[in-house]
């Protein structure tokens, strides 16, 4: 899975876990947690994001849109990468949208 | 309160006219060469003296800035914003934002005609394809279909064609010409259905009169540049970088470009490219495409830009957040810059 793309520009430099493979099986503690989602407020959407995105992103980027999308342009960037070899599901993906509009969506910055 | 004029008598004022004058002349005569450099995870753009490779200013309040463009005259910048879905307006003199353009959606990277009249701006999401910019209404004025999502967009040297780099299409390099804005031809077929394939940076090499000699492009999951001669639309060579073992490979992920930024040095002597899979910047001598070295530089180098008198290479080093400042003749990096936040874009510009 690939995406060059904004979330952004931003690889992760540290490999994917091994273990979560699912939302239900990722770790709750934030020290066990992926480097790239410690600094993330907790939630399911941080468990996806653990999951389906750090292969390709360095999350520290999420703080860049803080303010700037909303619901909608963040499922719009969820869907880009999808196209891009995201592997979510739909449940998944209202999940994160919701956790990011919260998070980052307007009136977070 | 009183306040007492005074007439300036005419050889007072004869002065304040010469100085006047010689002042304009001085400002006309005195552009100033920068580099710009933005910065993909951070709001700041920052502008470098290459006389002192040091930074010099900040252009502020673009976040998630993306793509560069300058005005032929040096008196505006043009950045993309993926956070605002915006092409920020920037006064080159004061790095004020004196507009936000609304995009079709989230933008990568731009180019400029060589008029200065329109800016084209790749589209990354949804259906992609190009937003042109009229740089004097300040709108977005068309929208080119690319039937792909586009990474990079550039104007040729001459000016006369348009050309993308996109993932998602059925091929991936496009071809327009910037009058009629017609398709005029399309290369890079997809390979596989891999959803990153596609063409990554790509640079021009001119023939004496102006006119696109060879383009050299990167494309996904490949190390190393592919040659294309620009009059027979042809592939004529493929060349792959330096390999180094494992243990001196950079760590990933790549995504699906381990080669990502691509020049031709003003002076047409020499093409570098960057390897982010080593963490090394490679320059070849032009016309000949032989290898003449490498120089390792920052974590994951992503896009490169050069001084006017092609003595100093500058790389944006997309992890460890700083620009490597290359000696072109030497093959010796003299400075490591830090700037902001996955560095990514850069563009030597001329300011008034």
């Amino acid at each position: 899975m690939l995406l060059a793309v904004a979330l952004a520009a931003c690889a992760a430099r540290e490999p994917a876990p091994d273990a979560p493979g699912s939302a239900e099986a990722a770790p709750t503690d934030p020290g066990a947690l992926h480097p790239a989602t410690r600094m993330l407020p907790p939630g399911e959407g941080r468990d996806i994001l653990a999951r389906a995105c750090v292969d390709c992103h360095n999350l520290e980027g999420l703080s860049a849109y803080a303010g700037y999308y909303d619901a909608a342009r963040w499922r719009g960037l969820v869907e880009t990468m999808i196209a891009h070899g995201a592997e979510l599901d739909e449940t998944e993906v209202t999940k994160l949208v919701q956790y990011l509009a919260e998070h980052f969506g307007p009136g977070s910055r | 309160m009183t306040v007492r004029c005074t007439v300036p008598s005419r050889a007072a004022r004869v002065a304040v006219l010469w100085a006047a004058v010689l002042g304009g002349l001085s400002a006309a005569s005195a552009n100033e060469v920068r580099v710009i450099q933005t910065n993909s995870r951070d709001s700041v753009i920052h502008v470098i003296d290459p006389a002192t490779h040091a930074i010099v200013g900040k252009i502020e309040g673009i976040p998630v800035n993306h793509g560069v463009a300058a005005a032929p005259d040096g008196s505006r910048l043009y950045f993309s914003s993926e956070a605002k879905h915006t092409l920020d307006v920037v006064d080159a003199k004061t790095f004020e934002i004196v507009a936000e353009i609304p995009l079709s959606a989230r933008p990568h990277n731009i180019s400029i005609g060589k008029d200065g009249r329109y800016v084209y701006v790749g589209i990354m999401e949804g259906e992609g394809g190009i937003d042109v910019v009229d740089t004097q209404r300040l709108e977005k004025v068309r929208h080119i279909d690319t039937g792909s999502r586009v990474h990079n967009t550039y104007v040729t040297p001459d000016g006369k064609y348009l050309v993308t780099g996109t993932f998602g299409g059925d091929k991936n390099l496009d071809v327009f010409d910037t009058d009629t804005e017609e398709l005029v031809f399309s290369l890079f077929e997809k390979r596989n259905d891999d959803t990153m394939e596609g063409v990554r940076p790509i640079a021009f090499e001119k023939n004496p009169d102006g006119s696109v000699k060879r383009m050299f492009v990167q494309i996904s999951e490949f190390h190393g540049f592919v040659v294309v001669d620009f009059a027979t639309r042809r592939e004529v060579a493929r060349i792959e970088l330096p390999a180094l073992p494992p243990e001196q490979q950079d760590e990933g992920p790549f995504n699906a470009a381990p080669a990502h930024g691509i020049g031709v040095a003003p002076n047409g002597k020499t093409l570098w490219v960057c390897s982010r899979l080593n963490g090394y910047v490679y320059a070849y001598s032009l016309p000949e495409l032989e290898y003449l070295g490498g120089v390792k530089v920052g974590s994951h180098p992503d896009w490169l830009t050069f001084t006017p008198d092609s003595r100093y290479v500058y790389v944006a080093n997309g992890y460890s957040d700083d620009v490597s400042i290359v000696d072109v003749e030497n093959l010796t990096e003299v400075k490591r810059l830090a700037v902001g936040k996955a560095p990514k874009r850069n563009l030597t510009v001329s300011l008034p």
